[in-house]
């Protein structure tokens, strides 16, 4: 490889296994989202995977999904969201697909620095959702594809 | 979603009898905590120590509630379990609300009958 030359991020990605532990579709709606964490909670304890894991794992997957139910499809259309799970020796790895509006700009949003000195009327209600997925995952990636956003990430065990 | 209202000296205890607080409920919760805090005037302990799961749009419904209480009426937190105490430090809105190990610590301490 030339010196200098750009290697996108997600090549570096090993392919998603053809196989995952988990495989989830559901309807992009709220009720759906929750149902689906529940399905996912079940499933990683079936795995054995530690509470605390399953927590972290709740979190980031809620914001996840119903950040795809509130911006990528538009209200009154009816999407899918389909996440895929594989447990490794140290870490869950997961794979988040959604068909519909790419992120803006075409990147994860930054962590949102909210001033918390401010007057209590102006302490933030939302936007902290990307802050979340960013500090509880240790790795990241986006990339939009064929019509797709494929969201992958991983989550340390945290008893390790 | 069933919350209950106890009202012990100085504060109005407020508690969730819910395991979440998430996108579904967040509305529900705002609302119902309106109702409750309506004709009070007492500072407000909001005993999450039943709810094992929070995310941000359940965060906001919390927050809208501390404004909506007003200034002269503090909301604090008590009983956060562990998921919650992550996502409230992480965050770091635990900065912004009093946090008690229990509703009854809270009780016990004056400085949270004040605003």
């Amino acid at each position: 490889m030339p010196d200098g030359s750009f290697i996108e991020p997600m090549h570096l990605m090993p392919n998603t296994p053809a196989q995952p532990d988990i495989h989830l579709v559901f309807p992009a709606t709220e009720i759906s989202v929750r149902r689906a964490l529940l399905s996912l909670r079940a499933s990683l304890k079936a795995l054995a995977v530690d509470d605390l894991t399953i927590g972290t794992v709740e979190i980031i997957l809620a914001e996840v999904a119903n950040n795809i139910v509130e911006h990528a499809y538009p209200l009154n259309v009816s999407g899918t969201v389909t996440l895929a799970c594989t447990k490794a020796e140290q870490e869950l790895r997961f794979e988040v697909c959604d068909q519909g509006k790419p992120l803006p700009g075409g990147e994860i949003p930054s962590k949102k620095e909210h001033d918390l000195e401010a007057d209590r009327n102006q302490l933030p209600e939302g936007g902290f959702g990307w802050g979340l997925i960013r500090d509880m995952t240790t790795m990241l990636m986006y990339k939009r594809d064929q019509g797709r956003n494929i969201l992958r990430f991983r989550v340390a065990f945290a008893n390790i | 979603m069933n919350i209950t209202s106890e009202t012990t000296g100085d504060l109005q205890i407020l508690t969730v009898h819910a395991q979440r607080i998430d996108a579904v409920a967040a509305i529900q919760f705002k609302d119902t905590v309106r109702e409750l805090t309506a004709d009070q005037d007492t500072a407000v302990v909001l005993d999450l120590s039943q709810v094992d799961f929070i995310d941000s749009s359940g965060l906001g419904a919390i927050v809208a509630s501390m404004k909506q209480l007003g200034k002269e009426r503090p909301l604090h937190l008590a009983g956060l379990t562990p998921i919650v105490s992550k996502v409230f430090a992480l965050t770091r809105m635990e900065r912004v609300f009093k946090i008690f190990k229990s509703p009854h610590e809270a009780v016990q301490i004056d400085e949270a009958k004040s605003a």
